[in-house]
């Protein structure tokens, strides 16, 4: 059998390109109103909060299963992995995100977190909230933040002792929708716990953002 | 991030050249603030943060090679450089972060187009956008009668990973992804487009199937190059096999690891057994003893062999991968294992395991998806738990290192010791022994790998160790006549100085074909050390350095 270009778009690959939203890293995106559009209801914020279509979670950490369980108990539609982005994003975030552009958040490994960020960049997402939980050597944690303003106001919640994923989904749950500014701190809080190997956890959320954002 | 322009260019200029290109492709592709800009960095940077970090002044992203041509034009007259990628996800080796910080990333994700893949002729015609899991997808979707060979991950683009030199996992005659493309389209810097091979002739069927056409072989000059932007490619396909199956040899002493590599090799040049090797060694495993053994710079065969004799057991082992009906990979196994015991007559084999294709959606949990053609994510597991150079945590991200040793055990042990020495020379732990196994992606060559070097993005003292180290792998494989086959563009120039044959006859060459296509030096300056005549004068690069010496 062969398949040969027909058209100008013999294939689904380009129909996520052509809408004019991004290719790069998830910065360049047509109007906002365009994209709620096309997202549908998963867009639309919910009050004043992301709405998210999928709330991933790293099951191999003791963390990310307490981060998905809080998540879970909120109302949110979990997804639980194991190590490996590729079934999700291959199976379900890269069909879902050709009918229209919509948040997911999650705590996962950095470098799971990193290529959900960059799978999500490619079709106009960016990671809009970036909260680095990395247990240090002399014990504690630290935690590394980017978040819209509103948000990293009130991070201060990771402090939480043992608590501390749960309090990172509740910060998920309160990411605003208007993702004004963008500002880094740094926090740190007194118990380490949950962690299955030697290697920091991210919460995040990656979510469409209009250009000028 | 500090904005910053193309050297050269004042603002005014470059305010016209973005405006231009911005009635090509329109506003929404063009691409200037700091946070447009942001995915145009390498993640994984040696030079995180510094002031030589490498980056881009603006990014545009065409549609089409006619928009690339016309971008092309645009940054002739204004003199601007040129960067282009195609997925950017080259990461260890720079992803989308220009080799010469100022120049504009013509970013080519949207000429993304399949344009066509025969599974009777077993080619397939893509642009640059196209990702292995693009393909995957379409050869699914279409039920196409093909593999594509695919690296580790699966993000990155089948143009852009091939004109990198980079590699797969499957049969011999397509693991070489430069070596298995046939025929090019590219822009070339004067903005004109041209078609390589068959593709020259107008109304040929042919351009996929023969890759000279006549006169002078031009396609390697873009691989790794900066002589023009490529657009469409073809590829060869692996047609998909009726069977998999594997199985091991295993040789007892130390010093059968010769014979074992030699006749393996012959089983590979004869198409007999055509799927990726592993070689790999029990007598590696961390001991009391093996520490002992390399604690005193590397050692004489005769205590590597010694040693091998006190802890016992098969010293090597090889897994044989084939691919073909079940009758010929079945009878290949018997005759390979057949074939090295007449060399080695204590052999054995062992670990069998046939699988018919496609694998069901439960064998393929069990496997090396790469190995079936199959892309995936899944490397990205392996180096999130594995701390790279000593107890400083998780790395944000590493630049890899691989030297083309010769196909044989004392070619593999000439670049372990390269390794090891380079390793010593910095003080980190040397970590290589004799008994680690080269990677046989390439046909016809070896390579040893480096354990990775990491990378940081908030200590830049460990950045400058980092260097450091790889800077003495480079050093050290080239005491030993060993070279790298890619590199990050932070070390670029100095890999391509090692290739110094004829007082740098080589480089003089590629400058001079430089100078002539790209007389304004707008197409990756500085890509493999291939820098433009008036950046050579300029910023003492290329032959003019090595001149100073």
């Amino acid at each position: 059998m062969t398949t040969q270009l027909q058209g100008n778009r013999p294939q689904s690959v380009a129909s996520t390109l052509t809408r004019r939203t991004v290719l790069q890293g998830g910065l360049a995106v047509a109007g906002a109103a365009a994209l709620a559009g096309s997202a549908g209801a998963w867009l639309a914020p919910r009050g004043s909060q992301l709405s998210y279509y999928k709330v991933v979670f790293d099951r191999e950490h003791p963390a990310a299963q307490a981060f998905g369980r809080a998540a879970a108990a909120a109302g949110l539609p979990v997804q639980a992995i194991e190590r490996d982005v590729t079934s999700l994003w291959y199976h379900d975030l890269y069909h879902r995100w050709q009918q229209g552009l919509v948040a997911i958040a999650g705590m996962t490994p950095v470098r799971t977190a990193f290529c959900l960020q960059l799978f999500a960049q490619d079709v106009g997402l960016r990671m809009v909230y970036r909260a680095e939980h990395r247990p240090m050597a002399g014990g504690g944690l630290e935690h590394r933040v980017t978040a819209p303003a509103a948000l990293a106001r009130q991070c201060s919640a990771l402090d939480a002792g043992r608590d501390w994923a749960e309090a990172a989904a509740g910060l998920v749950q309160r990411c605003p929708s208007q993702l004004k500014g963008r500002v880094a701190r740094v926090l740190r809080s007194s118990e380490a716990s949950g962690f299955a190997h030697d290697e920091a956890l991210v919460s995040w959320v990656i979510a469409p953002v209009s250009r000028n954002a | 991030m500090a904005k910053v322009l193309p050297p050269g260019v004042g603002a005014a200029a470059f305010a016209s050249a973005v405006r231009e290109w911005t009635a090509i492709v329109g506003a929404d592709w063009v691409f200037t603030s700091d946070e447009d800009l942001e995915p145009y960095r390498d993640p994984y940077s040696l030079v995180w943060g510094e002031a030589n970090e490498y980056l881009a002044s603006a990014a545009v992203a065409p549609d089409t090679a006619e928009q690339v041509a016309a971008i092309v034009k645009v940054a002739n007259k204004y003199k601007v450089p040129l960067y282009p990628i195609s997925t950017g996800k080259n990461f260890t080796y720079g992803g989308a972060a220009p080799t010469y910080t100022g120049s504009v990333v013509v970013d080519l994700k949207r000429l993304n187009r399949i344009l066509k893949v025969d599974d009777k002729r077993n080619f397939a015609l893509v642009e640059p956008g196209v990702s292995y899991f693009d393909f995957y997808r379409h050869i699914q979707e279409h039920k196409l009668k093909v593999w594509v060979d695919c690296p580790d991950p699966g993000w990155g683009s089948l143009i852009g990973n091939a004109l990198d030199h980079g590699v797969g996992y499957t049969g011999t005659h397509f693991r070489d992804h430069f070596g298995s493309h046939c025929g090019m389209e590219i822009v070339t810097p004067n903005g004109e487009i041209m078609r390589t091979g068959m593709g020259a002739l107008p109304g040929a069927d042919t351009w996929q199937d023969y890759r000279y056409g006549v006169g002078p072989y031009v396609d390697g000059l873009f691989g790794q190059g900066n002589f023009g932007i490529v657009t469409k490619m073809g590829f060869w396909l692996m047609p998909q096999p009726e069977a998999w199956f594997t199985g091991t040899i295993s040789v007892p002493n130390y010093g059968d690891y010769t014979a074992l590599v030699e006749e393996v090799n012959y089983l590979e040049d004869s198409g007999l057994m055509t799927g990726q090797v592993a070689y790999t060694s029990p007598l590696g495993a961390p001991s009391p003893e093996l520490t002992a053994l390399m604690a005193n710079g590397w050692p004489s065969d005769a205590a590597i062999e010694a040693y091998a004799k006190q802890k016992g057991g098969p010293a090597w082992r090889a897994r044989l991968q084939f691919y073909g009906p079940e009758k010929t990979v079945r009878a290949n196994w018997e005759y390979a294992l057949e074939r090295v015991r007449r060399r080695v007559p204590a052999a054995t084999g062992g670990n069998e395991q046939l699988r018919t294709l496609p694998l069901t959606p439960e064998q393929e949990h069990e496997h090396h998806l790469v190995n079936f053609g199959i892309p995936n994510m899944q490397i990205y597991n392996m180096i999130a738990r594995r701390p790279t150079d000593g107890p400083d945590g998780t790395p944000d991200g590493h630049v890899d290192l691989f030297m083309v040793v010769p196909r044989s055990a004392d070619g593999v042990h000439a670049g372990q010791k390269a390794i090891y020495e380079a390793r010593r020379s910095v003080g980190v732990p040397t970590q290589i022994t004799p008994f680690g196994g080269p990677l046989l992606w390439h046909p016809r060559t070896f390579l040893v790998g480096a354990p990775t070097v990491a990378s940081w993005r908030d200590d830049k003292e460990k950045n400058r160790k980092s260097r450091e180290l790889y800077a003495a792998y480079i050093h050290y494989g080239t005491q030993a006549g060993l070279g790298e086959y890619r590199t990050n563009p932070a070390f670029q120039d100095e890999l391509v100085a090692q290739y110094s044959y004829g007082d740098h006859a080589l480089l003089k060459y590629q400058e001079r074909l430089k100078d002539g296509v790209d007389p304004n030096g707008i197409i990756s300056p500085g890509r493999y050390g291939v820098w433009p005549k008036a950046l050579r004068e300029k910023l003492g690069k290329g032959s003019t350095a090595r001149k100073k010496g």
